[in-house]
């Protein structure tokens, strides 16, 4: 049985003290809710798939001042150099790859009709090879066949008759019917040049390049399959395990096309992922020491106090212990008294949670924090605050009896 | 009366060691951990040039109208311009200066055989750019409006291109190749990254300036592109030519102005242009443009990430946790003291001079625990500049301003938490703690 009495008594002889704890209890647990809201939301975006194959995949440019008439032969000479070389899968010519931040986007529409379904794209060049390299998967019609592959120069403004898009682009143009054979504009449908574009093939979707699209078209993707000519970026992916040793060489072999050219250090995928990502995972790594430091500085706040209260107290202790009370209600005492304090101050940790969450929100667009996260907070507050009191309270309940009656 | 204050105050720093040290460590974290965020929040929401960033104006021309989306005046226009608009800015000459540039890149080699040819930013943009925004030079100068009318091929560095091709020697009169063109070196800068790289925002707010500058007549005269942000909102047509004469929106363009006078003005000619286009059909809706100076045109941009404003919101949380720790900590020392103190005052020692030595014995925990502060705000600074993305990488680093702003900090903030602990201490009765005891 817990003596409330004692309690009552010896909180409100230490007011202030347990008032400092309390309040300190409601920071934390404000401060604590919030970061656990932050970082599951943080892990859930840096989860998303990206629909690549990621692992031995890697990119490089090549910056290239060749006379326009001469660039696709060129191109041609770059593409088969890079898939003679021991240890390549399979590489393609492109412009971007997803999470890349850098990439060309256009409106798409099912006619000219105003009106008509549409929805921004993320538009990446490839060839046959493309699909296989980026480890997507096709789930409709057909692949690209080196037929549908035609030269695109720097200015050009047509786009090709063939493309592949992605389910998600599928659904948002012709919402639940089957998109292949089916043909949609890309860009100004005002423009005499904008001719329609068959859809032969339905891949699973694969990101765009950005982080700030809506989630409606974030995978809304259209590869075209054109020779981006001029610099360019080039995708491969390497037989398992050959990838390091293929970025160490590619730039050398890529140089004997045409020393003329600045190829830039190969990049892995994964490299791409983590960049696109560095900011949130910085955030879950700062929000996780956060926490871990709040919880070691409040756990030492209520070990200091409660010793100190343990030993400003020890003739009143020694007095109940010589009036009976076992060393059990000692201890008891102490944690009940600091469950009660660390209560207070989750009640109005409560409301400071939920109004910083409601200040954050409302200022950054972020989710609205859950109930869930609020309780598991107080139930990890709870437990700090017991575990600082046990070895103070132990401490008090050794105090023996005779203490009393010493001056 | 000082020296012996602070002899006390060591002295009793040394009683409670374990309690003292976690109360220098809780303020150090606190300050560690909040210096570290607001640190990079005070660089990314700095004004790069606060001395005349009220006279300089990023023109906002709409170009597109409201379109499908609607909307009236309070409607933005248009972050960037068109190559049309920015002309039509260069042709009236009516700013004290004015700039429109594009950002470019280039593989750029030199003379020297040894160099390993690199692919380089580069801006193209007229002689005024390095006058208006102040643009320090460590040798040579900047191109005059003579280079700009006769499409020369110069290029003024920054140091850390002219680092890389010349291993930073004075390079003015050498030869550069940009796209396997020869341009002659007339400049080198000094050190230049203003943070945020407020001239143009559209395509990179933290990232580094660029490492080459050229004159904008060349580049368009030479069909050089943009390898920055380019949109059209409707087809360009084929080729270069079409490019320049469609709405397609890649530049940036600044006027310097001397007063308010000048600004309403310039708005009015911007206006006047508008309504002109209107009247001749180009365009058919009401003018609709901006004149924002740097303040304006970053608030606009809203150059702060959200994610700095979140965590520096958080760790002063942390902080007041720290604090609210040392305070409790504080007055259970002081209460713990109560017989001293009450022997002290028995003795004749007054409340004001107990209230001082009190006030000493924080002000020592305080200077500690800011020097911890210090050194863990470095740490923190180091751990961002590795987990941070480019943006934050950027700005990661300890400023001495910024230093001498956490001790001062650590200071207040402790002896704030003091306050009361040391007041309460200091009423402490003499007689009542002579008794028990």
């Amino acid at each position: 049985m817990i003596a409330f009495g004692p309690i009552y008594k010896s909180l409100k002889k230490n007011s202030l003290g347990a008032l400092l704890i309390a309040l300190q209890i409601a920071v934390t647990l404000a401060i604590l809710a919030n970061s656990l809201h932050i970082i599951t939301e943080r892990v859930e975006t840096l989860s998303a798939p990206s629909g690549l194959l990621e692992d031995n995949l890697f990119i490089f440019d090549i910056s290239t001042s060749t006379p326009d008439d001469a660039q696709s032969a060129e191109r041609q000479a770059d593409l088969a150099r890079l898939r003679s070389l021991p240890g390549v899968n399979s590489a393609y010519a492109s412009n971007s790859v997803p999470l890349s931040h850098g990439g060309w986007s256009m409106g798409v529409q099912i006619s000219k009709e105003e009106n008509a379904p549409n929805s921004p794209a993320a538009i990446y060049f490839g060839d046959e090879q493309a699909l296989e390299t980026l480890g997507a998967t096709l789930i409709g019609g057909r692949n690209f066949t080196p037929a549908d592959l035609t030269d695109r120069g720097r200015n050009a403004v047509t786009w090709s008759d063939s493309v592949l898009i992605t389910e998600q682009l599928a659904k948002r143009l012709f919402s639940g019917q089957s998109a292949v054979g089916k043909t949609f504009y890309i860009g100004d449908i005002a423009s005499p040049n904008t001719r329609p574009s068959t859809i032969i093939g339905v891949i699973k979707d694969i990101r765009t390049p950005w982080s700030g699209w809506n989630q409606s078209w974030l995978s809304s993707v259209v590869i075209v399959p054109q020779n981006l000519l001029g610099s360019g970026r080039f995708v491969v992916r390497s037989e398992p395990g050959q990838i390091g040793a293929l970025m160490k060489t590619v730039q050398d072999a890529m140089l004997e096309v045409n020393r003329d050219r600045v190829i830039s250090e190969p990049k892995a995928f994964t490299e791409i992922r983590a960049d696109f990502y560095r900011s949130d995972a910085a955030m879950v790594t700062m929000l996780v020491a956060v926490i871990a430091l709040l919880a070691v500085i409040t756990a030492f706040g209520i070990f200091g106090m409660v010793s100190f209260w343990v030993t400003q107290r020890r003739k009143q202790i020694g007095t109940r212990r010589a009036l009976g009370a076992t060393q059990g209600d000692i201890l008891r005492h102490f944690l009940a008294e600091n469950f009660l304090i660390v209560s207070i101050g989750i009640l109005l940790g409560w409301a400071l949670a939920i109004g910083l969450n409601l200040w954050l929100s409302r200022s950054f667009e972020m989710e609205r924090l859950g109930f869930g996260w609020i309780m598991l907070g107080s139930v990890a507050v709870y437990l700090v605050g017991q575990l600082a009191t046990l070895k103070p309270a132990r401490d008090a309940a050794t105090v023996p009896p005779v203490v009393a009656t010493r001056a | 009366m000082f020296a012996y204050q602070l002899k006390m105050a060591w002295l009793n720093f040394k009683r409670a060691p374990a309690l003292t040290a976690l109360m220098v460590l809780a303020i150090g974290l606190g300050v560690g951990a909040s210096m570290t965020s607001l640190q990079v929040f005070r660089a990314m929401s700095g004004n790069p040039i606060s001395w005349k960033s009220d006279r300089l104006f990023y023109v906002q021309i709409d170009e597109w109208g409201p379109g499908a989306g609607g909307g009236g005046q309070e409607r933005e226009p248009q972050e960037q311009v068109s190559y049309s608009n920015a002309q039509m800015v260069m042709n009236a000459k009516l700013g004290k200066r004015q700039v429109a540039m594009y950002q470019v890149a280039f593989a750029v080699k030199t003379d020297d055989d040894a160099f390993k040819p690199i692919t380089a930013s580069g801006r193209a943009t007229y002689a005024d750019f390095f006058a208006m925004f102040d643009v320090p030079f460590a040798y040579g100068a900047g191109w005059n409006a003579a280079a700009d009318e006769g499409r020369k091929q110069v290029v003024v560095l920054s140091d850390k291109a002219n680092e890389k091709m010349f291993a930073g020697a004075d390079s003015v009169g050498k030869t550069v190749y940009l796209d396997q063109k020869a341009f002659r070196v007339i400049g080198v800068l000094k050190p230049w990254r203003p943070r945020p790289r407020f001239y143009d925002m559209t395509n990179a707010n933290f990232g580094d300036a660029e490492q080459l500058y050229l004159p904008y007549t060349w580049a368009i005269d030479n069909q050089i592109g943009t390898n920055g942000n380019n949109n059209c909102n409707a087809d360009p047509g084929e080729g270069y030519p079409a490019y320049l004469v469609s709405t397609c929106i890649w530049q940036q363009v600044w006027v310097e102005l001397d007063s308010p006078a000048e600004q309403a003005r310039y708005l009015d000619f911007l206006n006047n242009h508008s309504l002109e286009q209107k009247k001749s059909g180009k365009i058919d809706f009401e003018p609709n443009n901006r004149l924002y100076n740097v303040e304006q045109r970053m608030e606009k941009v809203g150059v702060v990430p959200r994610d700095v404003k979140v965590s520096a919101i958080l760790s002063l949380g942390f902080l007041l946790v720290c604090l609210i720790n040392t305070a409790g900590l504080m007055l259970a020392k002081a209460l713990s003291r109560s017989s001293e103190i009450g022997l002290k005052r028995a003795l004749g020692a007054s409340r004001t001079m107990l209230f001082r030595q009190g006030l000493m014995d924080a002000t020592l925990v305080a200077s500690v625990g800011a020097l911890i502060g210090g050194v863990l705000t470095w740490a923190g600074l180091l751990a961002m500049r590795r987990l941070g993305d480019a943006d934050v990488q950027a700005v990661a680093q300890l400023d001495p301003v910024a230093l001498l702003l956490v001790l001062l900090l650590a200071l207040l903030a402790t002896l704030l938490a003091a306050l009361y602990p040391t007041w309460r201490a200091s009423l402490i009765a003499p007689a009542a703690q002579l008794k028990s005891n």
